[in-house]
């Protein structure tokens, strides 16, 4: 069983302390705040247990109760009546009584009142000592754990105790249990209850029995409170942020960091190139998947893991980490090979080529990699071999022949890409092996009429050749232990967890590491030293082969699991090669070798309202972004604000657009800009004497707040995040900058110059923490800001807290906007010309007669997928994800089939026959008109002998005087089937009943 | 009695009737305005849910209740759900967001809990019916999946527990709406 929770709700006390009690063996997942688990709720309701995959309680004391009864059948009205009473009466109001508390520090005197009136009945209750007959049941833990929050800690209701004295000896009992205790270690850390906070703040509140409550004093006073704490996308402008409170304790802590801090200020660490793991520091080891070399990337990769990944070691070295940020270009394989033959040119030609456009591109986005290798190089033919060779001698290699085509001109076998013929299903002359592009439906080259070679147009015939094969079953053992541990402490994403999970829960077969090719690194074992080693297999070896060409010393950090964490980027797609086969190589090898503990899966990015295109010139392409003359740091500003983390994204240009306009231009931007011409213009470029007043402290309080939240989101690799936290510091800058005004105060009295002076430099000084917050998006923007503050280079480390890091007497130097401000006429420019060329349209004459926006962009759609599923089989990917794929493309064209009105293609050979089957059926739905509203006579006619017969019926039970029940029911069954019969004919059903008329038209 | 508990106390009421079980015990705590059945044995049962449990168990129709550990906990669920969402959402948005949810639910299952009506069936559907009750036609072609249900269910129970049937389109009426 697996557990999701967020972190610091109360609610899943009782589900572990079950869990403990029952000592069931689980798994507990920690998810964002928000994040949605089950697929159907459309709200957050977290904690949520999944009993079997894909099948989940949602209530906790549902759960609860089910573990518990695991153990122990139980089917007591009692439990019922207890559950049903916290989560009707009691919860509402102890959630709010909580979150009026612990999040907003102002008790809510009308939800306690109700808390204690709710205590006294149990309190009564429990006089006979126990909830129920049966001992520690769901009632006694669900009972203890909500009351926990209000009876331990920062809510305790004072005095519960005396008042209680039942509820006071059952709560110790059931409190003392060590399962409680277990569960509490788990979510409350040292049973400080603030630590709930942050998810009382989030999960919604329970809904009141009567409307009249949610209009009662407390909320209608700040009905803007709970909204505010969230991160929200356009704040509307008079949301002041400023007027958000701050604890007392929380003053006072910025006050000292901004007086004192900076002598505990860290000096930035000196990056000494090699970077070798220290021990007693956290070493991290930082990956992007390796790009494959013969595509140009287009945005949606980029952030799909160079720029992600990119990020995340910037601001590891702002945090004075010792990382090493590492990627390459990956070059080996089928596609290679392909398309050097394509071009008359070696496969290492074309690799050296596409080596450098991709170099280029991630050189302009500035991408800060400690090294970015390629896998055509000797460091990985030897590191490859020798893990081969050591799988080899702890019997993980396998051997099994496969059927293939062999070209006998050529002596080769030959890749499905490889061979040419005609389609088997469609007769289409001109088919690949892996596709044809007559009927697009996926083959099996073996498949193909006339098979012939693509390269020499011979004739291949179909031999069966002997592989190697990864016997990944019997790692597997291994695996799961490392990928539980790791599941438990580190980071990874949900998507990361649920592709792993999908893999291992099916069952793992052994996977084939050898293939046909040239293009490749060497089989070195005798009897297969033609073949060379299946690209998946050596991709991912390329992280070590590029450490080892940074240094020799590459064992430090790849032969070091105790002190290296080792962090992956990369898009979905990539899971499993990630998450399953690389570690069971490097497990299965079994030489210590440093295994991924921490994994960041994009979903994918799309462009506009479809998808990247290579072939149809859709969406930006790495080496067009500069074309545009917008600067790097504005892409990847707006791609990494609309990352795909959580699901699929897309890159609109009017988005864009309104992000550089709204939140850089306005925002950022202006605040930066406007501080330091302030400084400029009216202190002559100087930091003025600082004398701050509370209200002042109460502004670093609340930037304190942002730049923790904004470390905490880092942590957890939630970029998009930590840039909100980084545009709510510049919005509150902004805020206060128009709060004190200080260009009427610079015309005023001494002290009112006094006090602009202070405005100002607590500004630019505010302006400094922002420039070093931006360092990991902006790096370019970053050095612009510290260029005209004059920074000292002291001040880039990312500290907890706010200091002052420019002094009194500090020269600034010349001021200029940092941002321009795109227009309209230009973005349409680049939408036109990113646009590409529309899809083929077989069927364009044919798609008038339905939506023509709609079929175009199904067309396209299909088009999108379809090359999608012949990238896949290019690149042999996993046959499960094909089928996916497939699947997908399938579903695509019947809807398009079906919105052109024609019968449903079927895809694939196996569904040709049920599909023309399928063709010759007339097309009738089930309801009483077909499916474009004309009247089914037929069901018409079946309808009024029906009404008739029971018209009949009922007339005559009434002249025999039956029951009245009886006729009632009979008259029910008329009624109805008159409802049908109305439906049927296409007029209003409700017209015959009186019913209250409908809002809509009829069609 | 507010409106509301009245409502509760019928639907047990009828509940009973069709269980065939006696209701006679059934009264409502006028405090707490709580359904409260005397269930012989000193055993009181208080609430909405745990009443209709207990007349089930009374009642000879065990199969309502569920087969295995995980049906009647994914039942137990579903009725939790009717009294802490289904009826307390009286606001607009409370009530399009159980009807989201419920209609994405039952996108993939024909009842709420395994392949037979059970008692969270029964529960929903007395308690869905002051909302589907308010609904045009054109929001219950917006909600298809819940709709097909809620037809299915009034089939079923409607007439033995004097429920009104309400009109549901066989056909999408509407065009346009659907995606």
């Amino acid at each position: 069983m697996k557990l999701y929770t967020d972190r610091g709700n109360f609610k899943s006390l009782k589900v572990i302390a079950a869990l403990e009690f029952t000592g069931l063996s689980y798994s507990l997942t920690e998810c964002g705040l928000e994040e949605r688990v089950v697929p159907y709720l459309s709200g957050t309701s977290l904690p949520v247990l999944e009993v079997s995959p894909q099948r989940f309680l949602f209530s906790p004391n549902t759960a609860t109760r089910y573990i518990l009864n695991k153990k122990c059948d139980e089917d007591d009205p009692n439990i019922d009546k207890w559950l049903e009473w916290e989560s009707v009466q009691l919860q509402p109001y102890l959630v709010r009584y909580l979150v009026s508390v612990l999040v907003h520090k102002k008790p809510d005197t009308e939800s306690l009142n109700r808390l204690q009136q709710l205590l006294k009945f149990l309190n009564a209750e429990l006089k006979s000592k126990s909830l129920t007959k049966t001992k520690d049941c769901a009632a006694d833990f669900v009972l203890w754990a909500s009351l926990f929050p209000v009876f331990k800690g920062a809510a305790e209701i004072k005095g519960w105790e005396g008042q209680y004295s039942n509820i006071k000896s059952w709560f110790n009992t059931i409190n003392n249990l060590p399962c409680c205790q277990t569960a509490l270690d788990k979510v409350i850390h040292g049973g400080d209850t603030t630590c709930l906070k942050a998810s009382l703040n989030t999960q919604p509140v329970p809904l009141l029995e009567t409307e009249t409550r949610q209009e009662e004093p407390v909320q209608k006073s700040k009905p803007q409170k709970v909204k505010m704490e969230k991160p929200s996308e356009t704040p509307t402008p008079e949301e002041s942020l400023l007027t958000k409170e701050a604890s007392p304790e929380e003053i006072q802590a910025a006050k000292e960091s901004w007086l004192t801090g900076k002598s505990k200020f860290p000096k930035p660490r000196e990056r000494k190139h090699p970077i070798l793991p220290k021990s007693g520091e956290r070493n991290l080891l930082i990956t992007s998947a390796l790009p494959y070399v013969n595509n140009v990337p287009h945005l949606g990769n980029i952030i799909g893991c160079v720029l992600s990944a990119d990020v995340f070691s910037r601001y590891c070295r702002l945090r004075n980490f010792n990382c090493l940020y590492i990627c390459g270009t990956d070059e080996y394989g089928t596609a290679t090979e392909t398309k050097a033959i394509e071009e008359g040119v070696t496969p290492r030609e074309i690799c050296d080529k596409y080596n450098k456009i991709h170099a280029e591109i991630y050189d302009w986005f500035n991408i800060s990699f400690d090294k970015f290798s390629r896998t055509s190089i000797p460091e990985q033919t030897k590191i490859a071999q020798d893990i081969f060779w050591k799988l080899e001698k702890n019997g993980f290699i396998s051997r099994d022949s496969v059927e293939q085509l062999q070209c006998q001109q050529c002596l080769r076998f030959l890749a499905d890409r490889f061979v040419e013929g005609t389609c088997p299903l469609c007769g289409f002359d001109d088919a690949r092996g892996d596709q044809c592009d007559g009927c697009g439906k996926l083959l099996n080259a073996i498949e193909l009429k006339d098979p012939k070679c693509k390269v020499c147009k011979g004739i291949p015939q179909v031999k069966s050749s002997n592989h190697l094969f990864l016997d990944l079953p019997k790692i597997e053992d291994k695996l799961k232990a490392h990928l539980n541990a790791q599941f438990d402490k580190g980071i990874w994403t949900n998507n990361a967890r649920v592709i792993t999970n999908s893999w291992i829960r099916d069952g793992l077969k052994p996977r084939c590491i050898s293939r046909d090719l040239k293009w490749g690194i060497p089989v070195p074992l005798e009897g297969y030293q033609d073949k060379v080693f299946y690209v998946w297999f050596d991709a991912p070896i390329g992280y070590i082969s590029a450490t080892a060409s940074y240094t020799d010393r590459w064992e430090q950090w790849w032969k070091n699991p105790k002190q290296v964490e080792l962090y992956n980027f990369l898009g979905k797609d990539n899971v499993p090669f990630h998450s399953v086969i690389f570690p069971c190589s490097l497990l299965g090898a079994d030489d210590n070798f440093t295994v991924v503990n921490h994994m960041s899966a994009t979903e994918y990015l799309n462009y506009e309202d479809t998808k990247f295109s290579k072939s149809r010139g859709t969406g930006v392409f790495g080496h067009q972004a500069k074309d545009t003359g917008i600067p790097a740091d504005i892409f990847r500003f707006y791609l990494l604000f609309v990352r795909p983390e959580s699901q699929d994204s897309s890159f609109s240009w009017d988005d864009f657009q309104l992000k550089n306009n709204s939140e850089l231009l306005n925002n950022l931007g202006n605040f930066i800009n406007r501080a330091l011409m302030f400084v400029s213009n009216s202190f002559g470029g100087q930091i003025q004497e600082m004398t701050l007043t509370p209200a002042d402290f109460h502004l670093l309080a609340l930037v304190n707040r942002e730049l923790a939240s904004y470390i905490d989101n880092m942590e957890q690799i939630k970029l998009r995040d930590s840039i909100r936290n980084i545009l709510s510091i510049s919005r509150l800058g902004n805020q206060y900058m128009q709060a004190n005004k200080p260009w009427v105060l610079v015309k005023g009295s001494e002290s009112d110059k006094r006090r602009a002076g202070t405005v100002v430099s607590l500004s630019a000084n505010l302006a400094t923490l922002l420039s070093v917050l931006v360092q990991p998006y902006m790096p370019a923007v970053s050095d612009t800001i510290q260029g005209q503050l004059r920074t000292p280079p002291q001040c880039n480390v990312i500290y907890k807290e706010f200091v002052c890091q420019l002094p009194p007497g500090h020269k600034i130097g010349k001021p200029s906007p940092l941002f321009e401000k795109i227009e309209t006429p230009k973005i349409q420019e680049l939408k036109k010309k990113f646009e590409g060329k529309p899809a083929p349209q077989k069927n364009a004459s044919k798609a008038s007669a339905g939506n023509p926006e709609e079929t175009q962009k199904l067309t396209d759609e299909v088009a999108a997928q379809g090359n999608l599923v012949r990238e896949l089989k290019a690149k042999k990917a996993e046959k499960a994800v094909v089928t996916e794929e497939v699947a997908k493309l399938l579903a695509l064209k019947k809807k398009l089939a079906d919105l052109m009105g024609e019968p449903a293609p079927a895809g694939g050979k196996q569904n040709s026959k049920l599909a023309k089957k399928e063709s010759k059926k007339p097309e009738v739905s089930s309801s009483g008109t077909t499916a474009n509203g004309a009247v089914d006579n037929q069901e018409v006619e079946r309808l009024t002998e029906a009404v008739s017969k029971q018209g009949l019926l009922v007339r005559d039970l009434k002249s025999q005087k039956a029951e009245k029940s009886r006729i009632d029911s009979e008259v029910a069954v008329l009624l109805d089937l008159k409802r049908k019969l109305a439906v049927a004919q296409g007029q209003d059903p409700e017209a015959l009943t009186g019913g209250k008329g409908k809002k809509g038209k009829k069609k | 009695f507010t409106q509301s508990h009245q409502v509760n106390m019928d639907e047990l009421n009828s509940l009973a009737s069709y269980l065939g079980v006696s209701s006679g015990k059934l009264v409502l705590d006028a405090k707490e305005q709580i359904p409260v059945l005397k269930a012989g044995n000193g055993l009181t049962v208080r609430g909405l849910v745990s009443v209709a449990k207990q007349l089930v168990r009374q009642s000879e129709t065990q199969e309502l209740k569920g087969t295995t550990a995980e049906e009647r906990a994914a039942i137990d669920q579903w009725l939790e759900y009717r009294v802490v969402q289904v009826d307390r959402s009286l606001q607009e948005k409370d009530v399009s967001t159980v009807l989201r949810d419920t209609n994405a639910y039952l996108s993939h299952h024909v009842y709420f809990v395994g392949y037979q009506p059970t008692l969270a069936d029964i529960i929903l559907y007395l308690g869905l019916y002051r909302i589907f009750e308010d609904l045009t036609f054109m929001e219950k072609q917006k909600y298809v999946h819940v709709c097909r249900w809620f037809s299915n269910m009034q089939s079923l129970f409607a007439d033995k527990m004097s429920k009104k049937h309400i009109a549901f389109q066989r056909n999408k009426i509407f065009s346009g709406t659907g995606h």
